[in-house]
């Protein structure tokens, strides 16, 4: 287990996010870990070069909220997850619908051996 | 303006800057890594180095007695040469020269047989 | 007033790397930028389910040629912890040192890119020229010049003798010389200060919120450096992050020179404290465990997450780069530039698409 991370549910990590915001982390990056029937998410925070985790752990067909509208840099890191694991990300701006890394032709999620990509690359779907 | 304009000055009158390679050309630093040399006549065909290659380079074979090395694939990186348990394996400053044909690109040995003591 | 959609990339003179910007531009002015990624995606991070943790090693120094020993020197160091091994005082020293020279050759081939951007091609020559120096160092020191390949897990591979430390010294000594003689050019020259002064401002608020890092962060007055956590031997040495208010390249420009000085002041003491002994720790052990470990590179900071389950495999090995953080700092910038100063100010953030995409 990483040193002072918190789980949480993807319900209530808006406001989880949002309180740290508030207290001046900086978001410094995600991480998708898969396991058996998921992925867990970590999210890194940063402040006076002290860091905090929150972890989600993600059900199969779970969307996850977008954290973009409280740390503007979030979309480059949720594009890749999206890209790597196929997780679905609620209210992601820009939303590059899993071409940010991949090609056109990709099915698969690259990292997650197995696991079928929920984000359908069709616009609109 | 005239800041940038005294270096050039100095660049013009001053000696050159590069060597003039193929006539004067600068001796091989003595810790290069410009080639690797395999000795056959240490080698006992552990396969440790082949093990430990991140890139899949070495290819050792024991029924045929042979080492095998791409050099093509090789990084240089001298995790064999660490690895190996009779050092037969070490780094050789001076580059080698240009091949002709792709096979020479594998470097290629025999590893003679021992006599028992 | 005509808006039309100039693609930027793949190929483009200034951007050495493949990556595509689509500008939507009003009349020689952005308006938007949609970057396009994916061509130099390699998936390095999915390598761990064919190489073992010890192989990782080169595969994580070859992840970017220009940070490629720090970015060795971050996954040993986190093996290290998982392990639970330390490596002795000499091989951390001599890390920091190799770790510094890299960080000289990386900023000097970004001032070197920087000129070349602005079209000033006399000066892009004299700063390679000063750099080769670094380089010849570097090769002569570690056999290699720029993937050195001296991490190993537990310490360094190749010892520094005292002839190496005089030969480095010397070298700082040259690299200062010439280096005080283009400050003025850098600094005070009019057609530089013209192409760079207030282009590409980046507010200091708008930084951190963004999740810039390195450079750009304390170009724009963020005190921000992740080796002042003291990792290595870095908690040894007494420093403080160069830092500049204006966040304009300008600004960007002044943090990397001035930290080519503070580099080569902790080369120096770090050689006059190299201690003797061992320069490494041996185990047999696999790692175990969760791990989060950060570095402070060229670029800014680095985040290696690893989860390992004690066998010869690593589960996961997942890579925040620097550059991967500050593209998000790029794509707020564009907008509102002048067509002409796009290529400058995307240069001023130090973009590496390899490095960004893996």
């Amino acid at each position: 287990m990483l040193e002072s991370t918190s789980l949480v549910d993807a319900d209530r990590l808006h406001s989880h996010a949002g309180n740290l915001k508030e207290n001046g982390w900086r978001l410094v990056g995600m991480t998708g870990v898969a396991r058996e029937g998921g992925v867990d998410l970590f999210y890194h925070f940063d402040r006076e070069l002290k860091m905090t985790n929150l972890k989600v752990e993600t059900e199969e067909d779970e969307t996850i909220p977008s954290i973009g509208d409280q740390f503007p840099g979030a979309w480059i890191h949720e594009n890749e997850i999206q890209d790597q694991f196929g997780i679905r990300f609620d209210g992601l701006d820009p939303d590059y619908r899993r071409l940010f890394f991949l090609e056109e032709n990709v099915e698969a999620t690259p990292i997650c051996r197995g696991v079928s990509a929920r984000v359908s690359k069709e616009p609109g779907k | 303006m005239t800041s940038m304009l005294k270096i050039l000055l100095k660049n013009g009158t001053g000696r050159y800057a590069t060597r003039l390679y193929p006539a004067e050309a600068r001796e091989p630093f003595a810790k290069n890594r410009a080639d690797l040399s395999f000795d056959p006549g240490c080698c006992r065909l552990c396969k440790t180095c082949s093990r430990k290659c991140p890139t899949g380079a070495i290819e050792v074979d024991k029924e045929n007695r042979t080492w095998k090395r791409d050099v093509f694939s090789c990084v240089f990186c001298g995790d064999c040469i660490e690895a190996c348990p009779k050092s037969c394996l070490s780094f050789v400053a001076r580059p080698p020269l240009p091949q002709k044909h792709h096979q020479q690109a594998v470097v290629y040995a025999t590893v003679p047989e021992r006599s028992k003591k | 007033m005509t808006v039309s959609v100039i693609p930027v990339g793949p190929q483009h003179p200034v951007f050495l790397e493949p990556f595509q910007l689509k500008l939507v531009v009003e009349d020689e002015v952005v308006s938007e930028a949609l970057p396009r990624f994916g061509y130099v995606h390699r998936g390095l991070e999915a390598l761990v389910v064919s190489k073992d943790f010890r192989q990782m090693t080169r595969v994580a120094e070859r992840i970017c040629g220009i940070c490629s020993a720090i970015h060795g020197m971050t996954y040993c160091r986190a093996i290290e912890k998982l392990l639970g091994i330390t490596p002795p005082p000499r091989a951390q020293m001599l890390r920091l040192v190799w770790s510094e020279l890299h960080r000289m050759h990386s900023h000097l081939l970004w001032l070197g890119l920087f000129a070349e951007a602005m079209g000033f091609e006399s000066l892009f020559m004299q700063i390679f020229r000063i750099r080769e120096t670094v380089m010849d160092i570097l090769e002569q020191t570690t056999g290699n010049r720029v993937i050195i390949s001296v991490n190993v897990i537990g310490g360094v591979r190749r010892d520094l003798d005292a002839e190496g430390a005089d030969g480095i010294r010397r070298a700082l000594k040259k690299v200062a010389g010439d280096l005080e003689r283009i400050r003025p050019v850098l600094v005070d020259d009019y057609s530089v200060r013209k192409r760079t002064e207030e282009k590409g401002i980046l507010a200091k608020e708008r930084a951190y919120e963004l999740g810039a890092v390195g450079p750009v962060l304390r170009a724009s007055g963020i005190s921000q450096d992740i080796r002042r956590t003291g990792y290595g031997a870095y908690g040894e040495l007494d420093f403080e992050p160069v830092v500049e208010s204006g966040g304009d390249c300008q600004a960007r420009c002044k943090v990397r020179y001035r930290e080519l000085f503070q580099s080569m002041d902790l080369i120096r003491s770090g050689l006059d404290r190299l201690s003797d002994g061992e320069i490494q720790t041996k185990s047999k052990e696999k790692p175990e465990g969760e791990i989060l470990v950060r570095s402070e590179q060229p670029r800014g900071e680095v985040v290696y997450y690893i989860r390992a389950d004690g066998s010869k495999h690593l589960q996961r090995l997942r890579i925040r780069t620097p550059t991967f953080a500050n593209m998000a700092a790029l794509m707020d910038l564009l907008p509102g530039l002048d067509l002409a100063d796009v290529p400058l100010v995307t240069l001023s953030l130090d973009p590496c698409i390899a490095c960004t995409e893996r």
